[in-house]
């Protein structure tokens, strides 16, 4: 009996990870049917249809024999269009419309349209990592994606646009070109100067030491004092990307389907709405999906109106923002999206949101406001800084505007040029991702300004946790001051902004 | 003389227990009526609020059976006291409708000893602000550290600051319940509850195991205004469940003091028209004990620890000071708060300033731009003056200034610590 079996070479994305999958295709005599056995979900079980259509559109020939693919590891839950290229691949090959050595060292992805043109996939950059990492020596890719794929080095990168094209290629006719090699830079404008909002010098004190040193902050104050003005010039107080974190974010927003085919160059910023879900917000789904705090990675989640969020979304955080990471649990496979964002988040003074000196809520009800924030993730906040309600004259008038971005944004990045000597080579970027060894080897404190913290102890303003928080956030006030030793001043500075063990407890 | 209460006496108190729900219906909640009622005998009270309960009440109270409520009362830890006996607290014998059983915990050799010697009941609103809770704590210990018996009534705010206060000074507070005294009423406060039965005393005119009901609560503020010699409104609204204890306060004669409060905080409105009515300025523990027993003087214990551990009658002794000229002047616990003695003298100029604009209620952006310093400088003035205890985080944003300074054991300020060896 003659039978033909072909093998290709693909992958599937879990999380912003992505994994090997082979597909082997099997034509022998028999009714003409097309089965795709291993795991497939309804996207991949419809590919049959894309692919048939694919073909003969493209005036190939689709084999009228019975034709089996399966994708290997069974394992392994596959999800979506981009198995499809491979899929077609893998006929062509069966069916010897194309070489079959001409696919041994290349992985193929793509979604196919009913007349074989390719359209471009989520997470290329992802499988570009893959395919390096097991060993390729060319991935082919529909050619939209070829310029993130092309991020990767190690690999040659295909940009192919339609089927023809790829069998064109594979018998060695057409040779696609090759993507220019730091590809397109896709710049969006930043959103406002810092001067546009007047005087709250102590919350622009505490973006400042947010932008510095990676912490995350609490904004108090009535509607309409600028919280969300802040907030989200604080990515612009941000220093740009380096090539490795670009990559990270671009990776996480391939994965999501954000990215637009090139490096992402800024630093994201995500404001999603009170009435998101939890897994909307830390990622999740029967597909797990990465969440909004994984789309704000090396970038800002804004959380205005927080305390109006979920008590579980809130509790779901928890986690993330300590470890940086999401872990999620499917089945038997646990997911890891990384998360390391810096968490803004912004609230009224109390449920009235009036000005003290309007304001009737009693310590009740403020308390029971309070509450809603969950002590434990208060506990993860460094800085909780007040604004007041802007004056009429502070929205006309022109004076008190304050330093612009480029000013503080220059002390931002000097501060960070110190942290990045400090702890290159240790897995953390800023000083508030530091672990709690490196805090004890970078955050020294001596003499007064250890009596500060002690003292803090005593009056149980400072809990375990706190205490290292504590000594994070006065290394960051010291980065800014450009000094390398921790002044009494610099603990009290973080003391003042850090809200006490007491109070999150009240 | 009996130490427990008698039966007649019981079965009265049953029988309000009893028509509980139905004086409800007949009273409601802040009636002025409760005294009349309540006063009435057994066989009047059920004539006129039993209503088609009638007959239900008298088989009731016919059917009362001394002995097995004795029984239960001890299997329950609590005991009754009657006005026949001898340890009733005489004071309570002042009102027109003396409560026929007065059920407590903590032992009635204990009540007796606690309402022999001054006793001084500190209450105010649920819902106070932080400046009224430091205050009531603050007289709640300064009081209780002298030897006077705090009385409150176990509610949110005022009255649980007070007690907390109470208990931190080392005294036997004393709590007032409007339900059965093993019936903590708020939940909220079940752990106060269960310190001040050990600690304390608890109290009550209904029997175990009763809900307080809304009639409850104004007759518990009758029996907190009349078991104390002082009483101390920290903070009231107007037509506040805190003024009709003032009020029954006044109609028994007893001194009624007041805490100042903003003239533009609605929450103070209360207690600041009392102060108009020529109540006693109160505002510290020295206030309050000048009010009780005479300007100048001072109560101690006498072997406070002893007394304590061993539930012995405390022994106490009323000093008084020899004439003003010739005292010295020691700072203690009881002078008034707000008084520059609460203040390290050395505390530096700027901190003081921010400690003022704290006090002025002021927000932390105010602060930086009133005491002209940088933003940062304003956090770390905040954080130093935090750290010292003299102000404290008011919910999430801004500080208050604090009234109770931090214990004089606990600081370790400026001390020289040795610097940690490097690794």
């Amino acid at each position: 009996m003659p039978s033909v079996l072909a093998s290709v070479a693909t992958f599937a994305i879990e999380g912003i990870e992505s994994h090997e999958v082979v597909v082997e295709a099997d034509v022998r005599r028999g009714l003409p049917v097309f089965t795709v056995v291993g795991l497939p979900d309804a996207a991949v079980r419809e590919a049959r249809e894309r692919v048939r259509a694919a073909l003969l559109n493209s005036e190939l020939e689709f084999p009228l024999q019975r034709l089996t693919a399966n994708l290997a590891p069974a394992d392994l839950r596959k999800a979506g269009p981009s198995f499809d290229l491979a899929l077609a691949a893998a006929v062509l090959a069966a069916s010897g419309q194309v070489p079959r050595e001409a696919l041994a060292r290349a992985a193929l992805c793509g979604e196919l349209s009913l007349g074989g043109t390719l359209r471009p996939v989520r997470g290329a950059l992802a499988m570009a990592f893959g395919a390096r990492n097991a060993g390729f020596r060319s991935l082919i890719v529909p050619v939209e994606n070829a310029a993130e794929a092309g991020l990767v080095e190690g690999v040659d990168v295909l940009g192919v646009p339609d089927l023809v094209h790829l069998v064109a290629m594979l018998r060695g006719d057409w040779r696609p070109e090759v993507p220019p090699p730091a590809a397109q830079v896709i710049e969006t404008p930043a959103e406002g100067d810092l001067s546009d909002v007047r005087g709250q010098a102590d919350a622009k004190r505490a973006l400042e030491l947010a932008a510095a040193g990676g912490h995350n902050l609490l904004m108090v104050g009535p509607p309409g004092a600028g919280k969300t003005m802040l907030a989200r010039r604080l990515p612009g107080l941000l220093p740009d990307p380096g090539f490795e974190e670009a990559v990270e974010i671009t990776r996480v927003h391939s994965v999501a389907g954000l990215s637009d085919g090139g490096l992402v160059r800024r630093r994201p910023f995500r404001a999603p709405h009170h009435t998101i879900s939890t897994s909307g917000l830390v990622g999740g789904g029967a597909t797990p999906r990465p969440g909004e705090i994984t789309l704000a990675h090396r970038g800002v989640l804004f959380l205005d109106e927080l305390a109006e969020f979920s008590r579980a979304s809130l509790e779901a955080l928890r986690q993330p923002l300590e470890s940086r990471r999401v872990e999620v649990t499917r089945g038997q496979r646990a997911i890891s999206f990384p998360a390391a964002a810096v968490l803004v988040g912004a609230c009224n003074r109390c449920p009235c949101a009036r000005p003290a000196a309007e304001c009737s809520c009693s310590d009740v009800d403020r308390a029971r406001y309070a509450r809603r924030l969950s002590a434990p993730l208060l506990d993860r906040i460094d800085l909780v800084c007040e604004l007041e309600a802007a004056g009429a004259l502070e929205l006309v008038g022109d004076e008190d505007r304050g330093e612009s971005t480029a000013i503080v944004r220059r002390r931002v990045v000097a501060a960070r040029e110190r942290q990045h000597l400090r702890l290159t080579g240790t897995g953390a970027f800023t000083n508030a991702e530091m672990a709690p060894r490196l805090t004890r080897r970078h955050a020294r404190v001596e003499g007064r300004a250890r009596t500060r913290l002690l003292e803090g102890h005593a009056h149980g303003i400072l809990s375990g946790r706190g205490h290292d928080r504590v000594l994070r956030l006065a290394r960051t006030v010291a980065d800014l001051a450009g000094r390398d030793r921790i002044e009494a001043d610099d603990v009290d500075e973080a003391l003042g902004f850090r809200l006490g063990a007491r109070a999150v407890a009240a | 003389m009996i130490s427990g209460a008698c039966d007649a006496c019981l079965r009265k108190s049953a029988v309000i227990g009893f028509l509980g729900p139905r004086l409800s219906a007949v009273l409601g909640g802040l009636d002025r009526r409760l005294g009349s009622v309540l006063a009435l005998g057994e066989a009047e009270l059920i004539a006129a609020v039993a209503g088609s309960h009638t007959v239900e009440a008298r088989r009731f109270a016919a059917g009362f059976d001394a002995a097995r409520a004795r029984s239960s009362l001890e299997e329950a830890e609590v005991e009754a006291v009657c006005p026949h006996g001898d340890a009733y607290p005489v004071a309570l014998l002042a009102l027109a409708d003396v409560p026929p059983v007065i059920y407590l915990t903590g032992g009635v050799a204990r009540l007796r000893d606690l309402t022999r010697g001054p006793v001084a009941t500190v209450v105010g609103a649920r819902t106070p602000s932080r400046y009224a809770i430091e205050v009531a704590q603050d007289l709640g210990r300064g009081l209780a550290a002298a030897g006077v018996t705090v009385v409150s009534g176990l509610a949110l705010g005022v009255d649980a600051a007070a007690h907390r206060g109470a208990l931190a000074g080392g005294g036997h507070p004393m709590g007032v319940l409007a339900g059965g005294v093993d019936v903590p009423y708020p939940k909220t406060n079940g752990a106060l509850h269960a310190q001040i039965r050990r600690e304390g005393v608890l109290l009550s005119e209904l029997p175990p195991g009763h809900r307080p009901l809304r009639w409850s609560f104004p007759a518990r503020n009758r029996i907190m205004a009349a078991v104390a010699r002082l009483i101390v409104v920290v903070e009231a609204a107007e037509a506040s469940g805190t003024l009709i204890t003032a009020e029954f306060a006044v109609q028994l004669g007893r001194e009624v003091g007041a805490v100042p409060g903003h003239v533009t905080a609605r929450l103070a409105a209360g207690s600041n028209r009392l102060l108009r009515e020529g109540a006693a300025v109160i505002r510290s523990p020295q206030d309050a004990l000048d009010e009780l027993l005479g300007v100048g003087s001072s109560l101690r214990f006498e072997n406070t620890e002893t007394a304590r551990f061993t539930g012995k009658p405390l022994r106490r002794e009323v000093s008084h000071p020899p004439a003003r000229s010739e005292r010295e002047p020691e700072a203690s616990a009881l002078d008034p708060v707000s008084a520059e003695s609460r203040v390290e003298p050395s505390l530096d100029p700027s901190l003081r300033r921010v400690l003022d604009l704290v006090e002025g209620g002021e927000g932390v952006e105010a602060i930086g731009r009133e005491a002209g310093l940088g933003p940062g400088r304003a956090r770390a003035a905040l954080g130093r003056l935090e750290v010292m205890g003299l102000v404290a985080r008011d919910g999430l944003a801004s500080y208050v200034r604090t009234l109770s300074a931090p214990r004089a054991g606990a600081p370790i300020l400026e001390a020289p610590v040795p610097s940690e060896a490097p690794p």
